[in-house]
């Protein structure tokens, strides 16, 4: 796929959920002037506040952007996140997800692979109310990150201007263990039905590694590269909704 | 239309900055000794300093004076020796040569596809020494990384 492509293929898949959350259809009334006003004036009926059962439904979430992005990287990551739906405010989550590299360069060979989970929790801040038409939503979220990543470097050229040494060396297959913290902000709109997509924006900081090592992975899997900085993150999600039984 | 090109113009904007092939870390690691006063456990600074590495003739410093000196470890080798010179004592009229002896185990290190492959070191001893002195030596960090005025080792005048 060229760049072009690419760039034209990101820009609609980015304004999706924001033109199908524009299109919902608003319901008005019109007044009919041939409606009868009734000159006495009507008992009101006692406004029955409906109660929000705490269970509401089940999201599976499959992401589509990372696959995508890490291809033309060399990498390849992938996740599936499922969240329940509490009063349809309070969203618990996890996330899974696997990423594989295998550089193949002149001057190293490098291979790593890993796998990871987020455990955490989305608020929703809009259209909570019982009676919504649309499940969507607009939420904060915080999760936290667990990581492991092995990874193994090989043929890797070297040499030392000052000790005048040139060769090629190898690492054994080293595991690293790292956690970290991570922010989202995004939106789920509901598309048709049970069918939702959504965009998240991820914010992933406070890396830490859970053994202390000089020797680290160049990629961690769901973090990035550069434990040390704060990494940022798309997610663009595909989901399906497993709703109550009304 | 007009939104539509902003978000394309920021859309190239990230892609062209994901493309970037620059490498903005340092790319050697070398070896931090740190000169410190045993009674005030303060930093000092060595005059007269002269270190080169055995078995070579290139100075890597050259009678000046220093607080913290940075040198390069054998990549082939376990062990490295340095030749090192300096005035022990302000009023000395001459300097006074040590052999600095560090044991270490190299292993690469990828820093990113950018940059590529960089020598690190774990530390496991070091000596400063000659026939009738042996000067105290810490090992106050372990990783030899490929972060700049790092210090590893402290030596206690």
């Amino acid at each position: 796929m060229s760049i072009s492509k690419f760039i034209y293929s990101l820009v609609w898949l980015l304004l999706m959920p924001f033109a199908v959350l524009c299109a919902q259809e608003s319901s008005h009334v019109a007044l009919d002037s041939t409606m009868v006003i009734s000159a006495e004036p009507q008992p009101q009926a006692p406004v029955v506040k409906q109660k929000s059962p705490v269970y509401q439904a089940t999201y599976l979430s499959l992401d589509i952007f990372n696959p995508i992005a890490t291809a033309f990287s060399g990498r390849f990551e992938a996740s599936i996140a499922a969240d329940v739906s509490l009063w349809h405010r309070l969203f618990p989550a996890i996330e899974i997800g696997v990423m594989g590299c295998n550089e193949q360069q002149d001057l190293y060979k490098y291979t790593t692979a890993g796998g990871f989970v987020k455990i955490g929790a989305n608020y929703n801040f809009l259209n909570y109310q019982p009676d919504r038409k649309r499940d969507h939503a607009v939420f904060a979220g915080v999760r936290y990150g667990y990581s492991f990543t092995s990874y193994q470097l090989s043929d890797a050229q070297l040499s030392n201007n000052y000790w005048h040494e040139t060769g090629t060396y190898a690492t054994n297959n080293q595991v690293a263990h790292f956690g970290w913290l991570e922010f989202q902000l995004g939106v789920r709109v509901q598309v048709y039905k049970q069918f939702f997509m959504g965009l998240a924006l991820e914010v992933k900081t406070f890396g830490h590694y859970y053994q202390n090592e000089a020797s680290y992975p160049t990629y961690i899997a769901g973090f990035g590269s550069d434990a040390k900085a704060t990494n940022f993150g798309l997610l663009y999600h595909l989901t399906y909704q497993f709703p109550t039984k009304k | 239309m007009k939104k539509l090109v902003g978000i394309l113009a920021v859309s190239v904007l990230f892609v062209l900055m994901a493309c970037n092939n620059n490498c903005y870390v340092p790319t050697r690691a070398l070896l931090g000794v740190a000169f410190v006063d045993s009674a005030k456990l303060t930093p000092i600074t060595m005059q007269q300093v002269t270190i080169k590495g055995e078995g070579n003739d290139s100075i890597l410093y050259n009678e000046s004076s220093e607080q913290t000196v940075f040198l390069p470890l054998h990549q082939n080798q376990s062990v490295t020796r340095f030749e090192v010179s300096f005035l022990r004592h302000a009023e000395d009229e001459s300097v006074t040569n040590y052999i600095l002896e560090v044991k270490h185990t190299p292993f690469p290190q990828l820093i990113n596809p950018e940059c590529g492959c960089v020598m690190f070191h774990s530390i496991e001893s070091a000596q400063l020494y000659n026939a009738t002195d042996t000067l105290d030596v810490e090992v106050y960090s372990t990783n030899v990384i490929n972060v700049e005025s790092d210090v590893h080792l402290k030596v206690y005048l």
